[in-house]
């Protein structure tokens, strides 16, 4: 199964943190979770950062989390600014606080958007905590991703969803060996376009989303780990069912 | 003795990335970078320049055939990580803009940020 989109987006988060020209302050906004649980996406970006440094990522309900990425350790919880709950920070041997915990942790993960930032320096990674992927295993939150769905399913939707202005559709598990269905001069234009995205570069390991317009025709192709799936569109649709399309590639449908 | 003026050329590089920049601000964008589309090269790119140098690389060279006969002169390439719009800049016919946005940007959006880019690209006098 491949990596969780939402770890690439924790990643992508974390450049910006070391990049010297951070242009957004000192908090970065994560993208909402997609195909998974908010707690199980959450615990599987804790786990999969390798960083020398402790983060804190505070959500809209003001809570924060701090974890040790270096350690991929979960270290505390936070409430928010006058909340009578108590911080709880995980216990190994405190089976029954775990259980609490990790509702307060699932719904932490709920309350988007969440931001990201570095912890202050004087505030050295903490040792305490207890690993993320150890937490999941406990709370039955699976950190891989789900599986994708599947392309006819989402032809089928797309079919329906723009109805009368599709003009052309191919799924293939090659693009560059792919034949559309359709309208001749769509069928043609959308052949050409999936060769011409064969010949670029590879995509990244979650795939990858091509558009353009040619010849009157909105051209797009979404191309998943083993398969893609291609559409010619009415120009004046061409927008919408790319960003249906778009959807479908960052996890949300 | 090599008559290349050292000093001229990194202020060219910094007006370059400063047009770049520009580009960026008015784009609400990330990143972006500047391609010479038949030299495969790219010239340029933001101060923070968002994505790898071998990334780059790879959109410059995927940029001509993604670009050709594109209407609006401008293609979407969209992953988990980025939104990346190639923008081909009015009356270069040899270069192209890749600008650089938030994953989630629609495509509308994503566009007409690329639009405005392009705008902010252009040297002064030039702007419409």
């Amino acid at each position: 199964m491949g990596r969780p989109r939402e770890v690439d987006a924790l990643d992508r988060a974390l450049a910006r943190l070391a990049a010297t020209h951070g242009h957004e302050g000192d908090a970065l906004v994560l993208r909402p979770f997609g195909r998974r649980s908010p707690l199980g996406a959450l615990l599987a970006a804790i786990d999969e950062t390798v960083l020398p440094r402790t983060l804190l990522i505070r959500n809209a309900a003001g809570e924060t989390l701090s974890f040790d990425a270096a350690r991929r350790r979960l270290i505390a919880v936070r409430p928010g600014p006058g909340a009578p709950v108590p911080p709880s920070a995980p216990d190994p041997n405190d089976a029954s606080g775990l259980d609490l915990l990790g509702q307060a942790l699932h719904d932490f993960a709920a309350r988007a958007p969440l931001h990201l930032r570095q912890k202050a320096a004087t505030d050295a990674a903490a040792a305490e905590g207890m690993r993320a992927a150890d937490l999941a295993t406990r709370w039955g939150a699976p950190m891989a991703a789900g599986p994708p769905p599947d392309p006819g399913d989402i032809l089928d939707r797309l079919l329906d969803a723009h109805a009368g202005v599709i003009r052309a559709c191919l799924i293939a598990a090659d693009p560059a060996e792919a034949e559309a269905d359709g309208e001749p001069q769509a069928r043609a234009l959308l052949d050409e376009f999936a060769r011409t995205a064969a010949a670029c570069p590879a995509a990244q390991r979650g795939g990858r989303l091509l558009a353009v317009s040619r010849s009157g025709y909105g051209l797009a192709l979404l191309e998943m780990p083993g398969v893609a799936l291609g559409l010619a569109t009415e120009p004046g649709a061409a927008d919408a069912v790319t960003a249906d399309l778009q959807r479908v590639l960052l996890g949300w449908s | 003795m090599n008559d290349a003026d050292p000093g001229a050329a990194g202020a060219s590089a910094s007006a370059l990335v400063a047009r770049l920049d520009s580009a960026v601000a008015a784009a609400r964008g990330d990143a972006a970078a500047y391609f010479d589309l038949e030299a495969g090269l790219v010239l340029g790119a933001s101060a923070w320049p968002g994505l790898p140098q071998e990334a780059l690389d790879a959109l410059c060279r995927a940029a001509p055939p993604l670009l050709e006969g594109a209407e609006g002169g401008s293609a979407l390439i969209a992953s988990g990580l980025e939104m990346v719009v190639l923008q081909r800049l009015a009356g270069e016919d040899a270069t192209a803009l890749c600008l650089v946005l938030d994953p989630e940007t629609p495509p509308e959006e994503a566009r007409a940020a690329a639009a405005r880019a392009a705008q902010a690209m252009a040297p002064a006098g030039e702007a419409a």
